[in-house]
């Protein structure tokens, strides 16, 4: 187990340095601007997992979190003028409270029912926001970039940067689930929850736990998005796409194991942002229909389900 | 109707427990006691509130009056998990294992969240107990086996083996023998009577009236929610009011 920590943070730390230098060396901002959509999915699909997948409540409700992170980013722009990191790290608290109050509101809720009442929460807060006239309303709002810092020469470089960051970060909480007895819990309360009680398993604790990091993580990879654009919008922030598109990502690479949300992220990310320029941007919900239904049918465990039983969950990596 | 007293202090101590649901009484006014490692069988016809009062005591359901005292405290509002911490293992009617996990991970899961986990340092401690309880129950060949190739008798061992997992001072078989062989019957019963030697109470639900008889130092027999015979197994078995609510007679 500690040779494949080491390995785990030698692999993050080159990974940091290859994104640091590609922010150095290239001069074109086009892959910096397709390649900070694909981290960012990798972000999202990774902290879904950890509710989502490793403890079976399928959450609808992506974009409501994502959508919680681009506004509580808009409201400290606009009240307060405050910098990235401080957007990011009062997003994570924010979208942690949000999981708390799905988690505490949905106790006795599973299955699909699970799933309804959070695309219920994403409807509640986008009517919220679209009636709140200070962060925009309906209309959206339009934001100035602050100067961008050395040692980057553009914001967007940056972005791409912050969220490679945010990967590692995500990844890291993600796999210390996998890797403890609480990734062993919530598993086991995924297969049979009463099972579980009855085991000694603390299933509310621990569910109450996977939905405020995941929440966190979810809506502090949404934070940066609204400096990506420069503005936000009610529809865009709370676009539905989100969840379907996390959805699809993870369960295509596979929920069993971190590696697989990021597989598929990057997979799918890496498609929709490859088809968006060549074809249209509105193919890529037709593709990711066609994937997931394939998956489905050919590869109900994901990538990591076919690549092999190494990954299983039960193996410690 | 004679009813010894429990030989020492009570291990578990039912209180006037009522339950209902709607307008059916499951449990009407349940009274008593349970000793340290007593061998006690609980009977009854289908319907009579067997499975009702086990998950009154593991947690799974609240009662609507009265109370649960385990080992000198009152555990009536407890949830599951803390009953397991402080000493209540149960198997169920159905088996229900964790499906996505091996055997000896199903036992993992008991030790990495018991009371007990202190006791052991490492996750290697932890998987050597696990070992050690799948050899005792004879599953130990089948620990890197995932659940859904194990058979019926298999399956219900290793319920067993979870339950013990978390070492308990009280478990509550539900049924484990439903389904097997005579020879499987008697496999199962050699284990539960092994543990009774450990000081580990045990609560028998079962059928199969031959093991009732052989397992169980007080037997107790529900119908309807009711208590209608508690004592010695062949006492009870020679009551008229068992023989006409359970055989049927």
């Amino acid at each position: 187990m500690q040779r494949s920590s080491i390995a785990f943070w030698a692999g993050a730390i080159v990974f940091l340095a290859v994104v640091f230098a590609m922010t150095q060396l290239l001069q074109n901002e086009y892959p910096f601007f397709a390649g900070y959509v694909i981290l960012q999915f990798v972000v999202l699909s990774v902290a879904w997992t950890i509710l989502g997948g490793y403890a079976g409540y399928v959450n609808f409700g992506t974009n409501a979190f994502f959508g919680v992170g681009v506004y509580t980013a808009v409201l400290l722009v606009q009240a307060y003028k405050a910098p990235l990191g401080v957007q990011i790290g009062v997003a994570a608290v924010v979208g942690s409270l949000l999981g708390l109050g799905v988690g505490l509101l949905t106790l006795r809720m599973r299955g699909i029912f699970f799933s309804i009442a959070t695309i219920a929460l994403a409807i509640v807060i986008e009517t919220t926001v679209t009636n709140w006239r200070f962060v925009g309303g309906a209309a959206g709002i339009q934001l100035q970039r602050p100067p961008v810092t050395a040692p980057f020469d553009s914001y967007v470089k940056m972005l791409f940067f912050v969220q490679a960051l945010l990967v590692v970060l995500a990844v890291a909480i993600t796999r210390f689930i996998q890797n403890s007895r609480i990734g062993r819990g919530l598993q086991a309360l995924r297969d049979d929850e009463l099972a579980a009680e009855c085991t000694g398993v603390p299933t509310l604790r621990l569910k109450l736990l996977a939905c405020m990091i995941s929440g966190a993580l979810i809506s502090a990879g949404g934070a940066p998005a609204a400096m990506y654009v420069q503005y936000a919008n009610p529809d865009s922030a709370f676009n539905l796409n989100y969840s379907v598109s996390v959805l699809a990502m993870s369960l295509i690479g596979g929920t069993s194991h971190w590696i697989g949300p990021v597989l598929g992220a990057i997979l799918l990310g890496t498609t929709q942002q490859y088809l968006a320029v060549t074809i249209s941007s509105e193919v890529n919900v037709l593709v990711l229909g066609i994937m997931l239904v394939l998956f489905v049918v050919a590869a109900p465990k994901g990538i990591i389900g076919l690549v092999g039983k190494s990954l299983r969950s039960g193996d410690r990596a | 109707m004679t009813t010894p007293d429990a030989p020492q202090e009570p291990l578990l101590r039912i209180e006037a427990l009522t339950r209902s649901f709607g307008g059916f009484v499951a449990l009407d006014n349940i009274t008593v006691d349970i000793a340290k490692g007593e061998r006690f069988g609980l009977i009854g016809p289908n319907g009579s509130g067997k499975t009702t009062l086990v998950n009154c005591i593991s947690g799974a359901l609240r009662p609507n009056k009265g109370s649960v005292v385990f080992a000198g405290e009152d555990v009536t509002l407890l949830s599951p998990n803390l009953r397991s911490h402080r000493g209540i293992a149960r198997s169920f009617q159905i088996p229900r294992p964790f499906r996505s996990m091996t055997v000896v991970e199903n036992l993992m899961v008991a030790l990495d969240f018991a009371a007990h986990r202190a006791t052991f340092e490492t996750e290697g401690h932890r998987r050597e107990a696990a070992m050690s309880i799948l050899s005792r129950i004879g599953l130990a060949t089948r620990a890197n086996v995932p659940t859904a190739a194990l058979t019926q008798v298999e399956l219900r061992k290793m319920e067993l083996a979870r339950a013990l997992a978390t070492g308990p001072k009280l478990l509550i078989s539900d049924e484990a023998m439903a389904g097997l062989s005579t020879s499987e019957v008697d496999e199962v019963l050699d284990l539960l009577m092994s543990l009774g030697g450990e000081d580990i109470a045990i609560i028998m639900i079962e059928h199969i009236m031959q093991a009732v008889m052989r397992f169980s130092q007080r037997v107790m027999c529900l119908d309807a929610g009711r208590i209608i015979a508690i004592g010695a197994p062949s006492e009870v078995m020679a009551n008229a009011r068992v023989q006409e609510a359970y055989l049927g007679t």
